[in-house]
């Protein structure tokens, strides 16, 4: 439980004896620790006040993303365009838990393998933990860490309410008077048979649909939008519908892409970059699609090193050793090639837990977790999509990330950290040439890789020589 | 200072008067940062106000008047947390100290959190100011409210937790100076 959890029970009277001295703790720690405390009860004290005085008439005036906010609770139907004939499904009837690691509880009782989920039940993954569960006509449900679902008996169909985490579906196809219907806090999706995954994130919900199509109804019926196959939908508190592809970048650098040393790039006089020195993107290296390397949602990392090592295919990708406080790298060597170019997509259902990425050896923790804190501060907390770039030279690293956020939230745009950054992001520390790329997760945390691709970079000849 | 140098009742009063007014906000606040019942949170900060007064002679004119009635409210709210036999964080004295002393340094910036705060609430959609009322005005339980919206006990939970954090979101942002 976090501190906002705790003064968030606090303040809704509801601290036990326990939690009042962890809270207590924490606020004695650190000045700054009380004045967010401080903050947090002025502006629960003051919500109450102010709703209690009347607006005045003319107090606010309507903005256009007002009406955005407004189409962000959402309903999802489901059409039968991808249905196809003949369908196995059991209306009622209990879900079982088919698969637990870690943690589970059901009703606050821990659950096995094998375990009936009764309608009523409360589900719960503790951290770290995951669950997949099957229903009777052959749907199955992979709940991720930190997920709390309940489900019930809903005319003929089935109703699953999402609170919190994340849940991939692989329904059965249904008649569209029996549908599964998964509820989120700002989206409810009604299943007739397709293939998707809900997360109920901290600042919105989101759907990506993996097979079929949908239509995105508001509840007001103001607006439709069709969600193809490789598509995204979001919506939240401030964050207007938005439906995207949801697949790697097309290319987020042109083809031919030239890229220049800064004119006073170097490093500590050891590894100078001559100024204007050039590369083009070369032959392909490796290309692993995202389909293959799609792990089960929200694996723990000890799930991800065996799928890795396993479907890796033609250039070794392996996982580090746990490194110190519990971090785990995945490392993918470049020893021994040239320069190159390597996009990689990585997605985590928690974005707290993705700690940073970084060259491993190149870039210090500190450095690393303030870039990753920049970016969250840009964006929002909606770190969950998180794509980039990076250009490695054996001995020298010139790093050029590149985000994209998936996901508007109002008053702020696609943001890109693009361009050359090296200058800043050069470290001290770098002795040796550098083995490889390092990605450094919480071993608690979730991800999930998308496509890789490494390109070789190719020196091109000095301008005019 | 013997009784015969107190100043007249009527000039006490005045003085009081306009003391507490400037230490009000932070000593309220304080009150009702610690004690999570509202009401008994009236109480203490009556009680607060009383003592205060009963003992305004006691108070040194070079000290901060606004730091002096914390001090009397952190212990007449102990008294009254446990009198209440309520689970408190003024249970633990090194938490309430750092309480008080943030709300004394943050008195200058609470108007201007407030007059944001107004704001923001202002932009919210209606259903999450429905959401909001019930909690907040009409002291509604998260229950009772889950069942007028037709949602889940746990998803108005998340609901109630991500106004919270836009409206914090949106104070922060409006409380930047401008570029």
């Amino acid at each position: 439980m976090t501190a906002q959890d705790l003064i968030d029970r606090h303040l809704a009277g509801d601290l036990d004896a326990g939690e009042a001295a962890r809270l207590a703790a924490w606020i004695a720690a650190d000045p700054a620790n009380a004045e967010e405390f401080v903050r947090a009860c002025h502006a629960h004290t003051s919500i109450a006040d102010l709703l209690a005085v009347p607006r005045p008439a003319r107090a606010w005036s309507p903005r256009p993303w007002l009406a955005w906010a407004a189409a962000a609770v959402l309903m999802l139907t489901v059409t039968g365009w991808w249905l196809t004939s003949g369908f196995g499904l059991g209306q009622h009837g209990d879900l079982r838990i088919i698969a637990v690691t870690g943690t589970v509880t059901l009703d606050q009782a821990e659950v096995k393998v094998g375990s009936v989920w009764p309608a009523g039940g409360r589900l719960e993954t503790m951290a770290g933990s995951s669950v997949d569960v099957a229903g009777p006509d052959g749907s199955t449900f992979a709940f991720a860490s930190g997920s709390q679902m309940l489900w019930r008996q809903a005319g003929h169909g089935q109703r699953l309410e999402l609170a919190g985490g994340s849940v991939q579906v692989t329904a059965t196809t249904r008649p569209a008077d029996a549908p599964l219907t998964v509820a989120l806090p700002d989206l409810e999706a009604r299943i007739l048979g397709t293939r998707l995954r809900l997360d109920a994130l901290p600042a919105c919900s989101r759907v990506d649909l993996h097979q079929g199509r949908i239509e995105i109804v508001d509840l007001l019926g103001q607006s439709r939008r069709t969600m193809a196959a490789g598509q995204t939908a979001w919506a939240g508190t401030g964050i207007p519908l938005l439906v995207e592809r949801a697949g790697f970048w097309s290319d987020p650098l042109p083809a031919d892409a030239i890229i220049a040393a800064p004119a006073k790039a170097s490093y500590q006089a050891k590894q100078p970059l001559l100024a204007g020195q050039t590369f083009r993107r070369g032959p392909l290296l490796f290309d692993q699609p995202a389909e293959a390397l799609r792990f089960p949602t929200s694996p723990g990392v000890a799930p991800v090193r065996k799928t890795i090592i396993t479907e890796a295919g033609r250039r070794l990708l392996r996982l580090s050793p746990s490194g110190p406080q519990g971090k785990a790298n995945l490392l993918l060597p470049i020893d021994g090639l040239p320069a190159v170019e390597i996009e990689v997509e990585v997605r985590t259902t928690d974005a707290s837990q993705l700690l940073g990425i970084s060259l491993l050896g190149s870039l210090s923790p500190a450095r690393n977790d303030a870039l990753v804190a920049d970016f969250r501060s840009r964006c929002g907390i909606d770190l969950s999509w998180l794509r980039f770039a990076t250009r490695i030279q054996p001995g020298f690293a010139a790093i050029r990330f590149r985000f994209v956020r998936i996901g508007a939230i109002a008053g702020v745009g696609v943001w890109e950290g693009a361009g050359s950054i090296g200058d800043q992001l050069i470290h001290r520390d770098l002795l040796g040439p550098v083995p490889g790329l390092v990605f450094v997760m919480d071993q608690g945390g979730s991800i999930e890789l998308g496509r890789i691709r490494v390109w070789e970079l190719l020196e091109s000849p000095a301008p005019g020589g | 200072m013997p009784s015969s140098d107190l100043p007249p009742p009527d000039q006490q009063a005045e003085r009081f008067a306009r003391l507490w007014t400037s230490a009000q906000g932070p000593v309220a606040g304080f009150i009702r940062s610690m004690v999570a019942d509202r009401h008994l949170a009236e109480d203490v900060l009556q009680d607060v106000a009383l003592v205060c007064l009963r003992r305004l002679a006691d108070y040194d004119p070079e000290r901060s008047f606004i730091s002096w009635a914390l001090g009397i409210a952190k212990f007449t709210a102990m008294a009254a947390v446990r009198s209440a036999r309520r689970v408190s964080l003024l249970d633990h004295p090194e938490a309430a100290t750092a309480v008080a002393a943030a709300w004394e340094r943050l008195e200058d910036e609470s108007a201007r959190r407030r007059d944001a705060l107004a704001l923001c609430l202002g932009r919210l959609p209606g259903r999450q100011r429905t959401m909001l009322a019930g909690f907040y005005q009409e002291n509604r339980s998260i229950v009772d409210i889950a069942k007028s919206l037709g949602l889940a006990s746990d998803s108005v939970k998340t609901m109630l937790s991500r106004v919270r954090t836009a409206l914090r979101r949106c104070v922060e942002e409006r409380l930047e100076p401008a570029p």
